[in-house]
């Protein structure tokens, strides 16, 4: 009877154990719940006009206003139709050329109605190779175009020749959006000259002396109009330029019935989800941070290591926002002059390559934030070399490889010597760094250290970051620190790796040298792997950049919507933030 | 008092024209080349070889306005030729003006820069693995330096037969270009001055009388016309300083006033002690200090934006905007103010000290003068000296921006625009805003002028006969 009683006051007490151990956490309020995206941007655009534009920064805005014939999808690297129907057809011709065929989707319009059409295409190509307009960016990638060919019948069909280049179907597709004729030439100034002159960069030079039509087309296309203003900045693309207060934000407004609104449904290239995006500049690094913690901003990239890996552990920011730091685009090395006495032997360039610890530099000064590499290519590539490993820190190698190479250290003051022509020559070797960066000269204190107890001398030698390139120009040095954009689709070695190029290192052989032109032309992409990884082998070989790793990239999201970081600058797609409901 | 004016106006043009010169030649120093700067802002465009390298350099340095000489003239050692400016890339030029300060003897220079030039063009045909070392040359002028790229390109023949075969003469002219060079220097050349006239078609020409038509040119960053981006950051920072001033002076002023009557009482040694404390405190640091506590929800006291200006459209109503920026400016304001209340009460302070002790206020106190009319109606007229000096000092201050208020708040100032144009080597933007300093700086000393006779009625500017 007794048990019977206390049954249910044993069940009671239990109950309440259980509800009180189950204490709900209150919903976390968010400040904004808008469909409105505030981007945090370090700096402000040049321009909006995208063939004039030369930052990164002005590229993320104008990509929301403009569309391209095929667009990248960021996450997944594949090439997506945009204004295209499809992805070009591709044919090689008799002339040893390859011709790309386009057509623009029926639904594709302007903002006043007009379909986009091959004149439209036409008219950007001219308005990229008109000499007296400043597109010096985009103008090279035109420079293997030889022809383009309208369909008499489809004003929306058209064909581009152009030499054999890996790149050439990613630069007439991609690396420029359509521009509206009608709007940006309303005088129709260069309608009256054919592209084929323009293709011809004597006939264009000499064209721009005697014809005054392009100066003045240059004049009007390069003015603030098309560069800043709203109702001047116009393109194909979902978002239309709102207002743009110089230095402090660019608001953009999503377009009311949008052409390209229903093929998001199927297409990311299509996906515009925010009704407005804003960009607020915020150059200061402690400040940026203060909004972050005031949630004044929804999106931010490229946050300072340090700073990210404390706001982790502040509970009002992790609660708000969702971290991601994807392998930025870019790698992080040091410049070997090869054409240095001392350095133009391979061995004793191994040997620094082994003393130097990239690891202890990822952990101590970028927090943890890279991953070592093996070479220029981006792990992230399919032609990255897996077999070659990141050259690994080993003094004991180092010295074993100075010894090879005749240097001891005779005086056993700690640092290697040898003798050349007659005297006694220590390894001492200047290290150029950026005289106004931390984190620069951090690295080179690591650096420095670890070079000694190998014997290597390493004199740091701080200087103007200008000063430094034009060091590095002349091959004016001995080692220097430096990064590099890399490519997540193809890869051309011509610019850093020709003899020919802007070859800072002294690297390259006319084995390279032919290897390299080779790749320029191999379409099989397996063919073209191969070749890849043979260049990476010989780079890899004669170790004229010591490669420290691939930075990853700190990028905060805030949780109200669901978005997805990548290595794509500045890191996410801020068309692509969805509202969670 | 006119003719004082005008005078001085005279004296204001020639020492505008040498500041501007003095801006122009600094320029012409500095490490850096616009023309490559603009050219690899962003990604680094690809080129289809140096032939087009080299033609997209010519047509940026056009647009630029670089193409032309830089000057009227030069007045330099009769070896340096007179046609080097057609040389369009800036670093090759160097390199040959320094060849041309060690050696002097420019025909011989000339001779190898074109056989560089030919060897190059031989080699645009078909790959050559002389090509680096060979380009290499254009920027090399240390003799260690060239003969290392010559003795390179040597061995590289010795080992080739094909490439010995295709390129052996080249590589043999260029050596005995370079060793005629070297042996039959002409260094009196070097001690001869020449006058050459460039004619009125060249960059600072261009630039001045640019400026006088209120043209300041096109910025290298952006295109955007030089004007347009000082009105921009102007339009702000004068807003920011004249608060700022205004604040300064109105209480300054009156506290100088009030210590310097109350001197030695707890009053004046607690001001004291709690002015100059901050104006110790680096305005940097208040700034961040400020930020974090009164914009961020860390200490509860997240009273005011973070950064900008403003969050409302440019088409919301005048009065929510207002209120808007008001609640923006008032940090930054803060710390544009803090720092100068020490030093402005100082001198007013010390200027009423001097004039309480005399007898003119002595005699007024006897007649009976209520203090206060004593202190403001005599007194304080009589100890403006030093604030004037100081009123003169704020024209050229109100224009130039603090960068570091402008960072931290993301204020899109003049300080900002002045140090970013220096960064990006942007002449156009640094010039005009220099030449608006020399104007305000010079604005500012008339006023002053004319504000000491105001003050002090036996101040006279002209000379005592």
């Amino acid at each position: 009877m007794k048990t019977t009683a206390a049954l249910p006051f044993f069940l009671f007490l239990v109950l309440i154990t259980a509800f009180s151990g189950c204490k709900r956490e209150p919903a976390v309020e968010y400040k904004r719940t808008d469909n409105t995206v505030i981007v945090g941007m370090p700096a402000d655009a040049d321009r909006l006009n995208p063939l004039l534009a030369t930052t990164a920064y002005a590229r993320t805005v104008h990509e929301q206003i403009f569309s391209y014939l095929v667009a990248q999808d960021p996450v997944t690297g594949a090439f997506l139709p945009q204004l295209a129907k499809s992805l070009p057809e591709r044919k090689e011709t008799a002339e040893g050329q390859v011709a790309y065929t386009f057509e623009i989707r029926e639904e594709a319009k302007w903002d006043d109605g007009a379909p986009v059409t091959a004149a439209d295409f036409i008219f950007t190509l001219k308005a990229i190779l008109n000499p007296k307009v400043a597109a010096q960016r985009i103008r090279p990638y035109m420079a293997f175009i030889k022809k383009v060919e309208t369909d008499a019948a489809n004003p929306r069909r058209f064909t581009v020749y152009s030499e054999k280049y890996i790149l050439a179907e990613e630069a007439i597709s991609a690396a420029f959006p359509v521009m509206q004729e009608s709007h940006y030439d309303q005088a129709g100034l260069l309608k009256g000259i054919p592209l084929d002159q323009f293709l011809q960069p004597e006939v264009i030079a000499g064209l721009a002396e005697t014809n005054e039509n392009l100066g003045k087309f240059a004049e009007a296309f390069s003015s603030e109009k098309y560069s800043r203003e709203k109702g001047g900045v116009t393109g194909s693309g979902p978002y239309r330029l709102e207002s743009w207060e110089t230095g402090q934000r660019i608001a953009l407004v999503k377009k009311e019935n949008w052409w390209g609104e229903k093929l998001g449904k199927s297409n990311p290239a299509f996906a515009a989800y925010p009704d407005q995006i804003t960009f607020k500049i915020l150059p200061d690094a402690v400040t940026t941070l203060n909004s972050i913690k005031a949630e004044e901003i929804d999106a931010v990239s490229n946050i300072d290591p340090k700073d990210y890996i404390d706001l982790e552990n502040v509970a009002s920011v992790s609660d708000r926002y969702a971290f991601a730091s994807p392998l930025a685009l870019s790698n992080l090395f040091i410049y070997v002059n090869a054409t240095h006495p001392i350095l133009s032997d391979k061995l004793v360039r191994k040997a620094l390559s082994h003393a130097v610890n990239a690891q202890e530099i990822i952990d101590n000064v970028f927090y943890g934030l890279g991953q070592p590499v093996n070479g220029p290519a981006h792990p992230s590539t399919n032609y990255y070399h897996k077999g070659l490993k990141p050259v690994e820190f080993n003094v004991e190698k180092a010295k074993s490889l100075l010894t090879q190479a005749g240097w001891t250290d005779s005086d056993n003051n700690g640092y290697v010597d040898k003798d050349i022509n007659g005297v006694r020559t220590e390894l001492k070797i200047n290290y150029l760094m950026n005289a106004s960066r931390e984190t620069s000269k951090n690295v080179a204190l690591l650096l420095q250290d670890n070079a000694k107890k190998a014997g290597i001398h390493i004199e740091l030698v701080a200087k103007d970051p200008l000063q430094i390139i034009d060091d590095i120009k002349k091959k004016n040095y001995d080692i220097a620190g430096g990064g590099r954009s890399a490519s997540n689709t193809l890869w051309d070695p011509m610019q850093s790796w020709h003899t020919a190029g802007d070859n800072r290192t002294g690297f390259g052989t006319p084995e390279t040298d032919a290897l390299i032109e080779e790749i320029q032309v191999t379409m099989d992409e397996k063919a073209r792997n191969e070749k890849y990884k043979k260049l990476q082998e010989a780079i890899y070989e004669e170790q004229v950049e010591v490669y420290l790793f691939v930075p990853q990239d700190r990028v905060l999201i805030h949780k109200r919507f669901e978005a997805e970081a990548h290595s794509v600058f500045p890191g996410f797609s801020v068309h692509r933030f969805r509202l969670k409901k | 008092m006119i003719r004082y004016l005008l005078q001085r106006l005279l004296w204001f043009l020639p020492s505008l024209l040498l500041i501007s010169l003095l801006a122009f030649a600094l320029s012409k120093s500095a490490p850096g080349d616009p023309v490559e700067l603009r050219n690899s802002a962003g990604s680094a465009p690809i080129a289809s070889g140096p032939a087009q390298a080299d033609r997209l350099y010519a047509e940026t340095a056009r647009l630029m306005g670089l193409d032309k000489p830089a000057f009227y003239f030069s007045i330099a050692p009769a070896a340096y030729p007179d046609t080097l400016h057609l040389i369009a890339r800036q670093d090759r030029r160097q390199t040959l003006k320094r060849l041309v300060g060690q050696y002097g003897n420019w025909p011989l220079i000339e001779a190898y820069y074109h056989s560089i030039q030919q060897a190059e063009r031989s080699m645009a045909a078909g790959p050559s693995p002389l090509a680096g070392p060979l380009r290499d040359l254009y920027l090399q002028h240390q003799d260690g330096a060239i003969r290392a790229r010559l003795d390179t390109m040597q061995a590289m023949l010795q080992r080739d037969s094909l490439a010995s075969e295709k390129w052996r003469e080249a590589v043999a002219a260029l050596r005995n270009n370079y060793e005629d060079i070297v042996a039959r220097p002409d260094r009196g050349a070097l001690y001869w001055p020449d006058f050459d006239w460039k004619g009125f078609d060249n960059q600072y020409h261009n630039w001045l009388t640019g400026m006088f038509r209120g043209d300041f040119g096109t910025s290298y960053q952006d295109g955007r016309p030089v004007r347009n981006k000082i009105r921009d950051g102007l339009r702000w920072t004068l807003w920011l300083n004249i608060i700022a001033v205004l604040l300064s002076f109105g209480l300054s002023i009156p506290i100088g006033v009030w210590s310097a009557q109350r001197v030695g009482s707890r009053f004046d040694r607690s001001t004291s002690v709690l002015l100059f404390m901050l104006y110790s405190l680096p305005v940097f640091w208040i700034a961040t200090l400020l930020q974090v506590f009164f914009t961020t929800p860390e200490y509860g006291m997240d009273w005011f934006p973070t950064a900008g200006l403003s969050e409302l459209p440019p088409t919301a109503p005048f009065w929510e905007r207002l209120l808007d920026q008001t609640a923006h400016i008032f940090l930054p304001v803060v710390c544009l103010t803090y720092g100068s209340l020490a030093f402005i009460s100082r001198q007013m302070r010390g200027g009423m000290l001097q004039v309480l002790d005399q007898d003119y206020i002595r005699t007024a106190r006897a007649k009976g003068l209520p203090e206060r009319r004593v202190i403001w109606r005599h007194a304080f007229r009589n100890a403006l000296f030093p604030i004037i000096t100081l009123i003169g000092s704020v024209f050229p201050s109100i224009l130039a921006g603090s960068v570091v208020i402008e960072v931290i708040f993301g204020i899109p100032g003049m300080g900002k625009l002045t140090v970013d144009a220096i960064f990006a080597r942007d002449w156009p933007v640094v010039f005009a805003v220099l030449m608006m300093a020399s104007v305000l700086t010079v604005a500012g000393l008339l006023v002053s002028d004319m504000l000491y006779a105001w003050a002090d009625p036996r101040v006279r500017f002209q000379k005592k006969s």
